[in-house]
């Protein structure tokens, strides 16, 4: 009965219009990853896990159910923020990064390859991953080329490492498997699908 | 019937007036579970440009090939603040067109136009508008077969390696066929493409004169196929290519005659029988095209003056 108590206590809402709000974050998030580089911005108050950015928060609220096994960051992964999201989503959290297929993560993971690439025949069983960081620029030191962009376009991720960006690329020479990244600060959101080429700018971080 | 009747202003039939919304459905039909799963196939179709993602297709209410898959994905995408267009072969006012637009209307409550300008998505069967689209709009395809290799191997399991493996020199053997057969290649619609040099996609039905609008568009465009379960996508700005050689390009179709309502000479005419004498005219396939050129004063051979000033030059 304790933990019941506790759970009504700690358990924040979810989105107040379900329907309406759920099509909203999709739409965000659909034009984010057809547009890669362009960002999106989330126009809600949801009142979600402190340690999950809203954008972060509304994604999960709008696309993760029990179909789909979610991975939280141990850093991310407070009881505040399991039980929302087992609450709301119905999900289930995982702590084993193979089997997810979300993933929120604090900032980019070590190592890429620890998620699912899906397969050649089945592709889309690729992770979809969620990374919060600090803030998203529209102004370099990223160049973007690839399906959805025209020409090339412009993009900041400050605080990811030169290095992930190296260890994307080797992952991409395995097209059509890989992993299709979003990126969200507050209430934004920015997406890099597999077929995005990323490209830094000599020099800079 | 007297020949010498007036003409009655038109007026909009029956089953063409506006609907209300209709209370007892979820917004767009489609339970919120279902919109959860295409909208997770929709965003992995966009990742892997021309891959067939499968889904888990429902029952709509009316058969499948009358663009269930296509209406599930609309289902899906469509928002309160949506305006929704649909074409059926390029016109707003054939059955399915309409039938499709007045199940949206009632089911979401959402605008519908009939004017490509004025739509955020459009769900189209076997047409792509005339009117380039643009960086706001979603193009939405009714798909029936939306394997290309399907004609040249029955198997699932083996058209799923060949894509895996990108096994497409069947393909080719097969345009090659036709070249050898009849001198060119004989494909007239659905003609395959290959997308941001990768996957080879059907296009659906839509005439090969079509194809060149697909590539590097500023619309994203979905497909949606109801029985045979499948999602796929092109972003914006990609490469889709008409497979062909080089001693064969790729050509659309070309008319001698203009259409002879509008004049146009620059879209796709359908033929149109007038008698059974031999008569016949042909047509711009996209009406709402050919209404806005007729409004804007451009005249065929067989068409009336639209503005007030050719109906005085006229008289």
């Amino acid at each position: 009965m304790m933990s019941v108590e506790n759970t009504t206590q700690t358990l924040t809402p979810g989105f107040s219009d379900p329907v309406s709000q759920s099509q909203l974050v999709f739409r965000c998030l659909l034009d984010a990853m057809a547009r890669p580089g362009s960002i999106e911005t989330v126009d809600l108050d949801i009142e979600g896990p402190e340690t999950l950015d809203l954008a972060a928060t509304a994604i999960a609220l709008a696309l993760v159910d029990f179909e789909t096994p979610l991975y939280l960051a141990p850093a991310l992964a407070t009881p505040a923020a399991e039980t929302y999201l087992k609450f709301h989503c119905g999900t289930r959290i995982i702590t084993e990064a193979k089997d997810a297929a979300f993933g929120i993560l604090d900032g980019t993971p070590e190592d890429l390859s620890t998620f699912n690439t899906g397969t050649e025949e089945y592709p889309e069983l690729g992770a979809t991953l969620i990374i919060q960081i600090e803030t998203i620029r529209t102004n370099g030191p990223l160049t973007l080329t690839g399906p959805g962009i025209k020409d090339s376009t412009e993009l900041g991720l400050p605080g990811v490492p030169a290095s992930f960006w190296d260890a994307r690329a080797k992952l991409q020479r395995y097209f059509p498997r890989g992993i299709d990244l979003v990126f969200v600060s507050g209430a934004e959101m920015v997406a890099l699908p597999r077929t995005t080429n990323v490209t830094l700018q000599s020099g800079k971080e | 019937m007297s020949m010498t009747q007036e003409a009655q202003p038109w007026q909009a039939p029956e089953h063409d007036k506006p609907v209300e919304q209709v209370e007892g459905y979820n917004f767009a039909y489609l339970d919120e579970q279902t919109k959860r799963m295409i909208r997770r196939a929709i965003l992995k179709g966009v990742a892997i440009p021309g891959y067939q993602v499968p889904f888990g297709s429902r029952e709509m209410p009316l058969p499948y090939g009358w663009g269930t898959g296509g209406m599930q994905v609309t289902a899906a995408v469509i928002g309160e603040n949506d305006t929704l267009k649909v074409i059926d072969q390029g016109a707003d006012d054939t059955t399915n067109a309409v039938n499709i637009r007045r199940f949206f209307a009632k089911t979401a409550g959402v605008a519908t136009t009939e004017k490509t300008s004025d739509a955020s998505l459009i769900q189209t069967r076997h047409r792509i508008p005339e009117k380039p689209l643009t960086d706001d709009q979603i193009l939405i395809y009714q798909v029936p077969i939306p394997e290309p290799l399907r004609w040249v191997e029955p198997r699932e399991t083996e058209t799923r390696k060949m894509h895996a493996l990108e096994e497409y020199g069947v393909m080719h053997v097969s345009l090659y066929e036709s070249i050898a057969r009849f001198g060119r290649i004989t494909t007239a619609y659905n003609y395959p493409v290959q997308v941001n040099g990768r996957y080879i996609m059907a296009p659906s039905p839509i005439p090969k004169f079509d194809n060149p609008k697909m590539h590097q568009m500023a619309a994203l465009q979905l497909f949606g196929a109801g029985r045979e379960k499948r999602i796929y996508a092109v972003p914006p700005y990609t490469d889709v290519k008409s497979l062909d050689f080089e001693d064969h390009p790729f050509t659309i179709q070309s008319w001698e005659e203009n259409c002879a309502l509008c004049g146009a000479d620059d879209s796709y005419l359908d033929e149109v029988i007038t008698d059974d004498a031999g008569g016949k005219m042909y047509v711009c396939s996209d009406s709402d095209y050919c209404a806005e050129r007729r409004e804007a004063g451009h005249v065929g051979d067989q068409g009336e003056p639209q503005t007030p000033a050719q109906k005085g030059a006229a008289e």
